[in-house]
């Protein structure tokens, strides 16, 4: 919806990859269908050639390349000269930065090199997805004179804060949330836990995930076969999504009897995570529990695969360790598909335990194992489950609502 | 042939508190009839020797003098076929006075040969039965000092071990040690913690490594909200100080059982996951991969039985050959055999 009925609702998102997670991707693009203009800043482009339907990229210099010393003092004097009170805001606010956090991005002209280019930047609403860029960008909080949102999906409240390797991005939490007109966080769960770091109760502001019911919808006929249960995982390949667990439950389920095939789908994390992939220690587990009949790992399939390999399972099986509000939850509910997800983070808001799925405690092999048993052993519950699933997905979790609730959220932001 | 024993230690020795728990232990078992007397505060907070199977054999005189009259009227009344003193200066005292003159002695000698300076060092060398010595060098050392060769032993040190909650009281200390990857399984052991406290078993576990899966580890430990009971610590040298139970959860033979190795030979006893090509020998319990239940259960019984700690543990030294407590105390026995022949 056009701001003052001139122009479009100008939409900045800084720190996204290029291009975007999948359901970024749906945001993005859904915002610019409703009449935004959307604009990515990014400096980590995986596919330059990638396009996003009414989506503006802006190429950041990655960090390796930025400006030496001469080059710096060029940019920050045409900011002098073109708009002052910018430049001073913005040397001011780089001043501010504590010294540890500064020294951790590489020191103040690294930290100034960052923000330069997009001092300039005049939108309506900044969006930081991931609360560890807001941070790298915090001095232009004060540069944009706009509202900042920034988003908690998971990890970065619910995990980060409680390991070693995050410690300089977790203390700028309270910062982040300080300096953030609205803090929107996947579920309530993360929305406490936020609160922790010092968000403020009246800034944050739950919207929950949305899934496309056109594209994850069941195959139209009945329950797929009785034998073997057929099991689907959809995540990233890293430790906090708990694959070992979920193997231990195949092994124990085959051992009760059940026959079981598992596809995992998912990939290795990116270089930008910094985390070593799960792949070997799933393919060591595998066959440590002589699995290699029963698992199959697809790697990563776009998001019309992934549709039809959740049509072709009969369960979904969740098994994470940690999690905002997983999507793939949404996707397989409306799928019509039963869930059996570990209880942690907001899984437990987006279905009802024995109405759509089973809930297990996280790192419990047994309770999983027990769960798909449950649902092999009754085809007629998974039949109502995957059912209430639906139903469920396409009336509180749909895109076009979660679409609804962000451009309301910006255009308030924005008249404020 | 066994027969009344009487040890006598004084700070100035080199032999620690477990060891000289483990040697009473060893003789109990052996049938021999064995006291402790020992001066000092930090003989009376020795916590090796509250070990209920001690209960009664421990005469501990806090502010008095090992050689004082109450210690000599016990050791009288006591009339022990052999006297261990563990001290060179604690010796020279008896021997100067003239005490003990029917019993059979056996005296220790600290490593830096300190004590080779007491002064009636020329009536110990008459007076012992045994004269029993760190380390050849001591030994050598002795034996310029005109120690009487056909009277002098080695008897090399123990490695020592502290079994604090031996007594059932106290968290059980367990310890892990080794590089913090996936293939260590310690996510499982930090589960198995968990379930330990479920179980009502009091724990401390000590996690000493550093690597890339440091995050999961962590993150368990926080997500399982036990960090008071679990603490990730950097390498330190000492691995096994302190510690009741090694605990090995890995989950692939690649992963290094040098650590198991360390503690076996420590007198530690384990509860390991299994190894297909090197299965772990003697010394512990053994428990399934990924199966934390099964690890707080070994854990458990541990925890409730230090009997069966120390059974394992000297188990575990006698399969590694290593010189530990377990060696210490037979040579020990047989050298107060020989003395008592």
């Amino acid at each position: 919806m056009p701001l003052s009925g001139r122009r479009p609702l100008h939409l900045v998102e800084i720190g996204l990859r290029w291009p975007p997670e999948t359901f970024l991707c749906w945001k993005l693009e859904g915002l610019a269908a409703r009449g935004m203009r959307v604009t990515v800043a990014s400096r980590t482009i995986f596919e330059p050639e990638a396009r996003l339907d009414g989506v503006e990229l802006i190429h950041l210099p990655q960090v390796g390349r930025l400006p030496g010393r001469l080059g710096l003092a060029l940019r920050l004097l045409a900011l002098f000269l073109t708009a002052p009170r910018r430049a001073l805001t913005l040397l001011r606010a780089v001043r501010r930065v504590p010294r540890g956090y500064r020294e951790y991005r590489g020191g103040y002209g690294r930290l100034l090199g960052n923000c330069l280019p997009l001092a300039r930047l005049r939108p309506d609403i900044v969006h930081f997805e991931w609360n560890s860029a807001a941070a790298l960008y915090l001095p232009l909080f004060d540069v944009w004179r706009c509202p900042v949102v920034t988003s908690c999906h998971g990890s970065e409240v619910s995990l980060y804060p409680h390991v070693p390797g995050h410690e300089f991005s977790s203390e700028r939490l309270p910062a982040v949330f300080a300096g953030a007109a609205a803090v929107h966080c996947v579920s309530e769960s993360l929305r406490e836990e936020a609160q922790r770091f010092g968000l403020e109760p009246g800034k944050a502001r739950v919207i929950r995930q949305g899934v496309d019911p056109e594209l994850f919808r069941p195959n139209g006929g009945p329950p797929p076969g009785e034998a073997p249960l057929r099991v689907i995982s959809v995540a990233w390949l890293r430790w906090m999504k708990g694959f070992e667990w979920a193997l231990i439950a195949v092994r124990r389920l085959l051992e009760a009897g059940v026959p079981v095939r598992l596809e995992v789908i998912g990939g290795d994390p990116t270089e930008e995570i910094g985390e070593p992939s799960e792949r070997a220690r799933i393919a060591h587990t595998l066959s440590d529990l002589g699995l290699e009949d029963h698992v199959h790992l697809l790697g990563k399939l776009s998001s019309a695969d992934v549709a039809a390999r959740l049509q072709a399972s009969d369960v979904l099986l969740l098994p994470s360790l940690d999690e905002g509000l997983p999507t793939v939850l949404l996707e397989a509910m409306a799928s019509g598909i039963p869930v059996v997800a570990t209880d942690c983070g907001g899984v437990s808001e987006s279905f009802t335990h024995e109405l759509e799925g089973l809930l297990v405690p996280p790192r419990d092999a047994a309770a999983m194992a027990g769960a798909l048993e449950r649902l092999w052993r009754d085809p007629a519950l998974r039949a109502r489950m995957g059912e209430a699933g639906r139903r469920t997905a396409t009336t509180r979790f749909t895109l076009d609502r979660q679409l609804e609730e962000f451009h309301a959220l910006y255009r308030e932001l924005a008249a404020a | 042939m066994t027969g009344r024993v009487a040890m006598l230690v004084s700070t100035s020795g080199d032999d620690g508190g477990a060891v000289i728990a483990y040697r009473l232990r060893h003789l109990l078992e052996a049938g021999w009839d064995v006291r402790l007397f020992c001066k000092g505060g930090v003989w009376g907070r020795e916590p090796a020797l509250q070990d209920e199977a001690l209960r009664g054999r421990v005469q501990v005189a806090a502010r008095a003098r090992a050689d004082s009259a109450p210690f000599q009227r016990r050791l009288r009344r006591l009339r022990p076929a052999l006297v261990h003193i563990h001290s060179g200066h604690l010796a020279s005292k008896y021997v100067a006075r003239g005490l003990l003159p029917d019993q059979r002695l056996v005296v220790s000698f600290r490593e830096d040969g300190q004590d080779l300076d007491a002064p009636e060092l020329d009536g110990i060398w008459r007076r012992v039965t045994l004269a029993l010595f760190p380390s050849d060098v001591a030994c050598g050392r002795a034996l310029d000092r005109g120690c009487p060769e056909e009277r002098a032993e080695v008897l090399e040190p123990a490695i020592e071990i502290r079994p604090n909650g031996a007594n059932g009281e106290g968290p059980l200390r367990l310890v892990s040690f080794g590089p913090l990857v996936w293939e260590r399984g310690y996510e499982h052991s930090v589960h198995a913690v968990a379930l330990l406290r479920e179980m009502g078993v009091r724990c401390e576990y000590r996690i000493v490594g550093e690597g890339e899966h440091v995050q999961a580890v962590a993150f368990a430990r926080h997500q399982l909200g036990l960090h008071d009971e679990v603490r990730l610590v950097a390498p330190d040298g000492k691995p096994l100080e302190s510690a009741d139970v090694f605990v090995d959860p890995a989950v692939s033979d690649s992963a290094s059982s040098t650590a198991l190795a360390a503690a076996q030979s420590s007198g530690v006893p384990y509860v390991a996951t299994a190894r297909r090509e090197a299965p772990p020998e003697g010394g512990g319990i053994v428990v399934p991969r990924r199966d934390p239940v099964a690890l707080a259960e070994a854990l458990a019984r541990l925890a409730r039985d230090p009997g069966l700690r120390r059974r394992l543990g000297r188990q575990g030294q006698q399969q590694t050959g290593f010189a530990g407590v377990y060696d210490d105390a037979q040579r020990l026995e047989s050298l107060y055999r020989r003395a008592l022949s």
